[in-house]
């Protein structure tokens, strides 16, 4: 029943994570469409609003050292719909919060040029877009976290589909496939809440301990899983994501594509970790055959290979993050605690090296009309802007796992636990596919690097400074998870468990 | 045999889900595919309502607040959850009809193996 | 290639029928959906809430963060619509592209709208406004007041049901139904409870608890019937007519 107590806004800070940019989208939303001008001002304070909220969470969670767990309408946590807030989690919205941000630093101009009539639909949506995103991390309910990944594809299929022709296929695409993942989803908790009648992740667990092995876990098990590794796109279920993020507009990718499948895999993690429990997905042996040494493996050659067979930069880097999802996927189903502990601190990373990558992909088509490798030759962009290229190098020493980045990091330790377990083929097939990426990399290096042509000076030849602080703050962070890397595992994910 | 008599209603949504299934991986025109998304959201939508039956229990409106017998009413859940459901099958069906619409007029067909091979083209 | 998936489709139903056995019983009074949370809903409803609609507590009190994140799932919906569908200002406005099926010149269609559209948009009131004692809510009546709307669209025709009810960015109230519900969130927070706990109304509307709950019910759900009625009827109208119309009156 409610209580009687007296809140201040700090005790609030969990729902306002969330409710942040959900008010502000519609304040874009309403403003936006009588003066064109207060959009763009009222989507930054949106997110900036949220920014510090998870920054104030993240002190108070970790300086107090316990969870929060909030229940929304002051119910208690049966009855009602609860948010766990910790410092992992904190620190997950956080970096999703800050791409977010920089996204819309980078894309100002290009917007306003692409959509000069309907900038408050498209504000509204990448702002709802992030309500949806910052829900699925925090959320601790099964059905809520439906309604939320919900809004995250809703919004997603309209971004998509902004650029013409071809991006209409592309979404139509990933709506058919994206709703299968979905509805497989709500069939796992339909079957959970059949044999348990909760709905509250933790109360799911405590009463499907003593009836572990019946079918109907299992197979809600591998419902949910399934569901969530089609939107995630896991090997045999990948073909909408190369398709989607190539066919549309640069900035749109570089919203999506660090962000929603690393959320994806931490809402995979979550449901494993607090609805079944790890020992729960340790009996499951079968499991790790499948996932970890046939299908995951075999995802990581093909998608490497495929990403050196492009022509196009944006669609090879589409293919190292598949590639990079592979990776993680695989890790999971290790079935031991340093495997899920390396792939949260992978999941965290990857959010600022796949961000860093698109935008470097999105810098070279605004300001360098780049869009192959081959138009690389044409222009000299290292002689005119010789930071932005080496805070690029720093992220392709993290993607190719060489220290003392955050990559390295994360590649040796899945190595080590993948022998611990006994699995062999997928240690293997990574370092294959980290020199296949390696091989294109060079490609890159080599025009960029050590390009002949004549510079030419111009306006439309510098990358603009905000770019660089941008990279600049990029690089930073994948070298501060490379060195603190003991610190982060010890602080902040081995509490989680 | 037991099971297609007590639990028929289980029987008959997973048939659905099946079919729904298998149109939108099978067909190759993109208005079907569209329906049997629908119909497969229908089937769970189906499942989940039938959860909360109980043999002689009356909608969930109850009208006083003391001695309630809970086997008199139908479990309230289960209805709340697919209100959600159903609105969010609507607002994927109507986007997906624009992107249909968008698409016809660009390519004049919607069977997707033509569609894909004029994108090729270009 | 369609064997494949032919075969694929039947292991799955062999599969999801070997799972029934687990399954409870239909209507069984004592499988754990019906014994574990749910009881407390339909003991506490009326005592807590004062609304005898139990349906209407749990989605608008109980889980109603769920509910406030559904209407904006339906308001991404009408956005993306408008972003997919639109047509820029500068192409000429003409309603001679229309097709022949939304101009609207049958005499029984419009006779019959002039004698039902009144009721049923008195009826869709009256199912908004009673959803706390008998089946309805703010979903069901926003839905028959768009289809109020709609019909006279179908009557008369599309240009005259925009011009009648969308001059000037009327759907802007359908982005104000969903700030209603957020506020009525927000309200509770400034008033130093929890986000949307009702009991904060208490001080406001000066009556008990179990009436201020029935306030903040009443008020979420009519933020949430003006938001779906405006997106169903806008829906209609985007997907009847392709983009054959431009910005100012919708």
């Amino acid at each position: 029943m409610n209580t009687g107590e007296i809140l201040t806004l700090k005790d609030n800070l969990p729902v306002l994570i969330v409710v942040f940019p959900f008010l502000f989208a519609f304040f874009t939303g309403i403003f936006g469409s009588f003066k064109r001008f207060i959009c763009f001002p009222l989507a930054l304070i949106g997110v900036i609003c949220s920014l510090i909220s998870s920054l104030f969470g993240f002190c108070l969670v970790y300086n107090q050292r316990k969870d929060i767990v909030y229940t929304l309408g002051g119910w208690t946590r049966d009855i009602g719909i609860s948010f766990y807030l910790n410092s992992y989690n904190a620190s997950l919205l956080f970096l999703i919060n800050l791409s977010i941000l920089f996204v819309l630093l980078y894309s100002r101009r290009v917007i306003i040029l692409k959509f000069p009539d309907r900038l408050y639909a498209f504000y509204s949506l990448i702002l709802l877009f992030l309500t949806g995103i910052l829900g699925i991390v925090i959320t601790g309910d099964a059905f809520n976290l439906y309604v939320f990944l919900e809004i995250v594809s809703l919004s997603s299929y309209a971004m998509i589909a902004l650029n013409g022709k071809e991006s209409y296929v592309a979404a139509l695409r990933y709506l058919i496939i994206g709703t299968v993942g979905a509805t497989f989803y709500l069939l796992g908790v339909g079957i959970l809440y059949l044999k348990t009648g909760n709905l509250n992740m933790s109360e799911i667990h405590n009463a499907i301990i003593s009836q572990t092995n019946l079918l109907s876990i299992k197979a809600a098990f591998l419902f949910i899983t399934i569901g969530f590794s089609i939107k995630f796109a896991f090997f045999p279920f990948h073909s909408w994501l190369p398709f989607a993020y190539s066919k549309t507009i640069n900035t749109v990718s570089a919203v999506m594509a660090p962000i929603v499948t690393k959320v994806t895999i931490f809402a995979l993690i979550k449901v494993i970790v607090l609805v079944f429990g790890l020992s729960y997905v340790f009996s499951f042996t079968c499991l790790k055959f499948l996932f970890s040494s046939v299908l995951a493996p075999i995802g990581m050659i093909y998608f490497s290979l495929k990403a050196f067979s492009q022509k196009n930069i944006r669609l090879s880097f589409c293919y190292i993050l598949l590639m990079e999802c592979s990776l993680m996927f695989g890790a999971l189903f290790l079935n031991n605690i340093l495997s899920y502990q390396i792939t949260m601190y992978h999941v965290a990373l990857d959010i600022i090296m796949t961000l860093s990558l698109f935008l470097f992909v999105g810098v070279l088509e605004t300001y360098f009309r780049v869009y192959n490798f081959s138009d690389l030759e044409s222009v000299n962009i290292f002689k005119l802007n010789p930071t932005f290229c080496i805070l690029f190098f720093i992220t392709c020493l993290s993607v190719l796992g060489i220290p003392p980045t955050g990559g390295f990091f994360s590649k040796f330790y899945i190595i080590l636990a993948a022998f611990t377990a006994h699995v062999y083929f997928f240690p293997v097939c990574l370092i294959v596919s980290s020199f296949i990426i390696l091989v294109v990399f060079l490609r890159i290096f080599e025009k960029l690097y050590f390009n002949t042509k004549k510079a030419i000076e111009g306006a439309n030849n510098k990358v603009p400074v905000i770019m660089l602080l941008i990279f600049f703050v990029n690089a930073f962070l994948i070298l501060g998870f490379g060195f603190n890397f003991n610190l982060l595992l010890k602080k902040i994910i081995s509490l989680y468990f | 045999m037991d099971i297609f008599i007590s639990k028929i209603n289980y029987v008959l949504y997973f048939v659905l889900f099946t079919l729904g299934f298998y149109a939108m991986m099978a067909k190759n025109n993109f208005f079907k595919k569209i329906i049997g998304m629908s119909i497969f959201q229908a089937s769970v939508i189906l499942f989940y309502v039938s959860m909360g039956y109980k043999k002689g229990a009356n909608i969930p409106i109850v009208p006083e607040s003391h001695n309630v017998d809970v086997n008199l009413f139908a479990n309230p859940l289960p209805h709340v959850l697919m209100l959600t459901a159903i609105v969010v099958g609507v607002s994927t069906l109507a986007v997906a009809l624009s992107l249909l619409q968008k698409i016809h007029k660009e390519y004049r067909t919607i069977e997707e193996d033509e569609v894909l091979n004029l994108m090729e083209e270009e | 290639m369609k064997i494949y998936y032919k075969l694929v489709a039947i292991l799955l139903l062999f599969f999801l029928i070997s799972l029934t056995f687990d399954f409870p019983v239909t209507g069984d009074l004592t499988s754990p959906a019906n014994l574990n949370v749910s009881p407390y809903y339909l003991e506490n409803s009326v005592k807590q809430t004062h609304i005898p609609n139990v349906v209407t507590t749990v989605l608008a009190d109980y889980r109603g963060f769920d509910t406030l994140f559904e209407t904006s799932v339906i308001l991404t919906a009408g956005i993306a619509l408008i972003l997919i569908l639109f047509k820029s200002k500068r192409q000429k406005y003409s309603f001679s592209n229309l097709p022949r099926t939304t101009k609207g010149t049958d005499l029984v269609c419009q006779n019959s709208c002039k004698l039902a559209m009144p009721l049923m948009q008195l009826f869709a009131l009256y199912v908004i406004a009673h959803g706390h004692y008998s089946p309805g809510g703010g979903f069901q009546g926003g839905v028959i007041l768009a289809a109020s709307f709609i019909f006279y669209a179908i009557s008369f025709g599309v240009p005259n049901a925009l011009n009648r009810f969308f001059k000037n960015k009327r759907q802007m109230l359908a982005y104000l139904g969903v700030l209603i519900y957020a506020g009525v969130g927000a309200l509770c927070v400034i008033l130093k409870k929890k986000f949307l706990e009702y009991v904060a109304l208490k001080d406001i509307l000066r009556v008990s608890d179990e009436m201020a709950h029935s306030y903040g019910v009443l008020f979420v759900e009519i933020g949430v019937a003006l938001t779906i009625s405006i997106i169903m009827f806008a829906c209609y109208v985007f997907l009847a007519t392709g983009n054959s119309f431009d910005d100012e009156n919708l």
